[in-house]
């Protein structure tokens, strides 16, 4: 392997480039699902492959195989050079990246079970369990259940020195229950849309008791068709933790993509209205808001000992006591904020992809409340849980959500559920009515395993932290 | 690496510059019909089992990233996958990988191999489908695919120096793709297609807001270049401090590019046999019934001149010209071959590779076009809303299709048969059955384009009334 690194470095050394770095990459995955009784998909698959970058005359040019021969290795990195040449045509400042120690390290994940030795009929016994109780009644008319395991394993080296080597195993699980009378349609999904993700082996699976909540998943979904619709208008609004988690993902973690900020993903997914003036001075949130940045979270998606400009995983504020405090960071772009070193947030979709910003795992600090006294405490409320459409404009201001389930609070108790809730806020509006976070107990890791951004588009995976909180007086059931 | 080596290795890059030039004609090689055929042979008569389906697919995809008007971002990727079913009885298994080595192939069917047997039977387990004719379908361009980093350097530069002209600042992507797919199994069907796909699209930027323009194209030659740049510029120029506007119900005029965000979610989530069966299409029981306004006709016609695509789906099948909505009414759904055994009919070549959960899906939508234009669509309205495009838009309730998301890089208020002012981003949240009943106009001109999240189709612009805008924002 060693040999491969250097001579992907040296090609492009050769090639006149002032820095490069290779990524050889080997992926396993399991991919299964039953729906409504059968087989919904058996996929297992392996990848191998590598990506070269460089920076010459000042700018940058990659180039990727699936052929790992010395051949190749040789043709890509002379192309990426030959990429970058091209680059330079068009370009105002040469790319000058903040210095990083040389690495020399093996990183693995946290994991007790190796998801690829259990048994395919183990699995598959689980999930068909699941779907008999999900489709004991009649009004269920699609019940979904599915695993993924997959596991990364990445050789890292640069001209800086670093040689790296990383190991990623991640699992999840979840399913779904669609129920219909006449022209009503009504999901549940356990544990949240699309499922729980974690840095973990196949010890999640029977840590998030899937058969133990199927019934009540199936009981939820049938009642909701019968359920009134959400109320119009302004509501105290108590978000529980997987909503919380995409309300986080969605308004905090993409503004705060410094990429963004500056303009370099304005064709798609948009720029940000936390501008670099703001920084260290906005008022994002409440006083009681703090949000971290952690690469280094345990089990977390996006936890990893080095990103992929080799830079060592950290944990920094990006809401600290409400004010806007940080940023996410490469070390092309931590240098036009003025700070001497990345956060370690560029990461790559697989061998074949640019790294670029990247959420790592952000997470809102637990409060002190317990989560029971919030609702006690709520005259006039809604709850709402899990996340069923979700959309923000593209500087992340105006966002509506839409979730699963809502349930009543009346002068401290929840009083029914209705179907279709949804809300809609502006951002810093919203997070600065936030009066009320819960405490550690309530405090999950979600996992968000395919977060889409830049072209050509690349998926990510990271988790946050969230417990329930309060939001006071939101515009509530948008969607009539 | 010492002083030996490497001036050993500088010697051995005479050979490798030689090698560049040759590239082309390499990449000729590994990715035709006969390469292709014989990789398919090969592990077809190595794969245990009592069938196997085999699907390949990959190519080479380029594309120029610029913003702040120089390029950030530059990247080429080359290579083929391929994916395998072995069933063993009625069990099947699925293994995937992109080592195409003697080993890696070896290895991909004895794990698709193992991975079946310990499956449980398929109830709806076929036969693999026996060999088809194709209708042939020309959408592979050389030039598309030759386009070289340096070419794509120089269109940018060209749109770029416009910009800069003008005080204005632009990000955007300039992508040329060759794609690769081939279908084949043990009956000795084999399906083979190379086509190849070009875009370009720019956000013009004034500082504040902006302007954006896209073209997409199987023929590079065919794109143009100049009309985007010319067009995201205008639009930056024109959408200066926005004005904000009361949310409310509007009459709209949607421009092509706004189009597909209406009819995405249907063709995901309603147009498909699978649907239909499951009964979360809203169409379900509504075969030969009117549901939209008489002037809406949609197909899925991968044959239209404008349409990017396959003439053939992941079972071999060739894909038919589907006829969803005729006239407002509802005709028909596409299917593969175990939706059409469901409904007693024939498979429309529309399947996915098989057995997954989601059923049958169209993949090249052609919504028919009317009898106006833009300008006539501007000039008869009193009052309205111009839309560019939209942004991140997501179905809330698949029953009544009801579908939120934000205008995007331009948007104007309309009065008096005119443009009156740009006005700041509005959230719509929308049925877009009532939307599609509440047509207005529709152009006589079509366009190929893709929506937000994926998937591109050919549609003429539209004017709606009743479009209800829910929220605004700050831009
Ligand atoms: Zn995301």
């Amino acid at each position: 392997m060693k040999q491969f690194l250097e001579l992907a470095l040296d090609t492009a050394k050769h090639e006149g480039a002032t820095y490069a770095d290779i990524r050889i990459i080997d992926d396993k995955s399991e991919d299964i699902a039953v729906k409504n009784g059968k087989i919904g998909r058996i996929n297992c698959s392996n990848s191998l492959g590598f990506g070269v970058r460089v920076i010459k005359d000042g700018a940058w040019g990659f180039a990727s195989s699936s052929t790992l021969t010395k051949e190749e290795i040789q043709r890509v990195a002379t192309l990426a050079a030959r990429i970058a040449k091209a680059s330079a045509t068009l370009s105002k400042k040469p790319v000058e990246l903040v210095p990083e120690p040389a690495h020399t390290d093996k990183w693995t994940s946290n994991y007790i079970i190796d998801p690829f030795t259990v048994p395919l009929e183990e699995k598959l016994d689980l999930l068909f369990k699941i779907d008999s109780i999900l489709r004991k009644d009649k009004k269920i008319v699609v019940a979904e259940g599915h695993m993924s395991f997959w596991r990364e394993h990445q050789f890292f080296a640069s001209t800086d020195g670093s040689v790296i080597e990383q190991t990623i195993l991640r699992s999840g699980a979840g399913y779904q229950a669609q129920a219909r009378d006449g022209s009503e349609l009504q999901t549940r999904s356990y544990p949240m849309m699309g499922g729980q993700y974690m840095q973990l082996g196949y010890e999640l699976i029977p840590a998030l008791r899937l058969l133990e909540n199927a019934e009540r998943v199936r009981e939820e979904a049938i009642a909701l068709l019968t359920a009134p619709q959400c109320p119009e208008g302004k509501l105290d609004l108590i978000l529980e933790g997987s909503q919380l988690a995409l309300q986080i993902h969605e308004s905090l973690g993409h503004p705060s993509e410094l990429d963004r900020v500056l303009g370099m993903e304005a064709n798609y997914a948009g720029t940000s209205f936390l501008t670099t003036e703001k920084l260290g001075k906005f008022k994002y949130g409440s006083d009681i808001v703090n949000i971290v940045a952690d690469g280094t979270v345990p089990n977390g998606l996006a936890t990893v000992g080095y990103d992929d400009d080799g830079v060592r995983a950290q944990r920094w504020f990006l809401v600290k006591d409400g004010i806007f405090s940080g940023y996410l960071t490469n070390r092309e772009l931590a240098g036009t904020i003025g700070e001497e070193r990345s956060r370690g947030a560029n990461r790559a979709d697989g061998y074949s992809s640019l790294p670029m910003i990247r959420m790592t795992n952000i997470s809102l600090l637990p409060g002190n409340v317990p989560y029971d006294d919030i609702i006690a405490d709520t005259e006039d409320g809604i709850v709402m849980a899990t996340t069923k459409s979700w959309s923000i404009d593209q500087r992340r201001l105006n966002f509506q959500f839409g979730c699963e389930i809502g349930y009543l609070v009346k002068h401290g108790k929840i009083t029914g559920i209705v179907k279709n809730p949804t809300y809609q806020g502006i951002t810093p509006e919203f997070w600065n009515s936030c009066d009320a976070i819960a405490d550690e107990k309530s405090w999950v890791l979600w996992g968000v395993p395919n977060c889409g951004k830049g072209q050509p588009g690349q998926r990510a995976e990271m988790s946050h932290g969230a417990s329930a909180a309060r939001f006071r007086k939101v515009t509530v059931g948008v969607a009539r | 690496m010492g002083e030996h080596h490497k001036r050993k290795y500088i010697q051995n890059l005479a050979p490798l510059i030689e090698k560049i030039w040759k590239e082309e004609e390499e990449k000729e090689r590994a990715f035709s019909r006969e390469h292709i055929e014989g990789i398919v042979r090969k592990v077809l008569d190595d794969a245990k089992g009592d069938q196997a389906e085999l699907l390949i697919h990959g190519g080479e995809s380029a594309l120029t990233r610029f913003a702040n008007n120089i390029i950030h971002q530059n990247v080429s990727d080359r290579g083929l996958a391929i994916s395998v079913r072995v069933d063993v009885g009625k069990r099947q298994g699925r293994f995937s990988t992109n080592i195409l080595t003697e080993e890696g192939l070896r290895f991909a069917l004895d794990k698709a191999y193992e991975l079946a047997k310990s499956s449980p039977e398929n109830p709806d387990w076929l036969p693999v489908l026996q060999p088809q004719e194709y209708r042939e379908l020309n959408n592979f361009f050389q030039k598309t695919a030759d386009l070289s980093p340096e070419e794509r350097a120089e269109i940018v530069k060209r749109h770029i120096e416009r910009c800069k002209e003008k005080e204005l600042s632009s990000a955007g992507i300039l992508s040329n793709d060759e794609n690769i797919i081939a279908v084949a199994n043990t009956s000795g069907l084999f399906a083979y297609h190379r086509g190849t796909q070009a875009k370009f699209s720019a956000t013009t930027s004034n500082g504040n807001t902006s302007g954006w323009a896209e073209d997409v194209s199987p023929d590079v030659e065919k794109l143009n270049f100049d009309e985007v740049s010319a067009r995201s510029i205008e639009k930056a120029i024109l959408n200066q401090k926005p004005r904000e506007i009361n949310a409310g119900e509007y009459t709209v005029i949607l421009e092509h590019s706004a189009v597909p965000e209406i009819f995405i979610y249907m063709a995901w989530m309603a147009f498909g046999a699978r649907a239909v069966i499951e009964g979360t299409s809203f169409l379900r029981d509504k075969v030969g019934k009117k549901v939209f306004d008489e002037r809406i006709t949609i197909t899925d016609d991968v044959y239209h001149p404008l349409s990017l695509g396959v003439p053939f789906d992941y079972e071999g099948h060739p894909t038919a010209k589907a006829n969803l909505i005729e006239n407002g009414v509802v005709k028909g759904f596409v299917h593969d071959r175990l939706t059409a055994k469901e409904f007693g009919t024939e498979s429309t070549g529309h399947a996915l590779p098989q057995p997954n959960p989601y059923g049958p899906i169209p993949r090249n939508l052609v919504i028919s076009a009317g009898d106006s234009t833009l300008d006539e669509m501007i000039k008869t309205t009193e009052r309205g809303i111009l839309v560019t495009h939209f942004h991140y838009t997501n179905i809330i309730d698949p029953m009544r299709m009801i579908v939120t998301g934000m205008t995007r890089d331009g948007t104007f208020l309309v009065e008096d048969g005119k443009i009156a002012y740009p006005v700041k981003n509005l959230r719509f949240t929308q049925s877009m059955i009532d939307a599609l009943n509440n047509v207005v106009s529709i152009s006589r001109d079509q366009k190929t384009v893709s929506a937000f999240f994926g998937g591109s189709m050919v549609v003429p612009a539209m004017k709606i009334n009743n479009f209800r805008f829910t929220s605004t924002t700050d831009f």
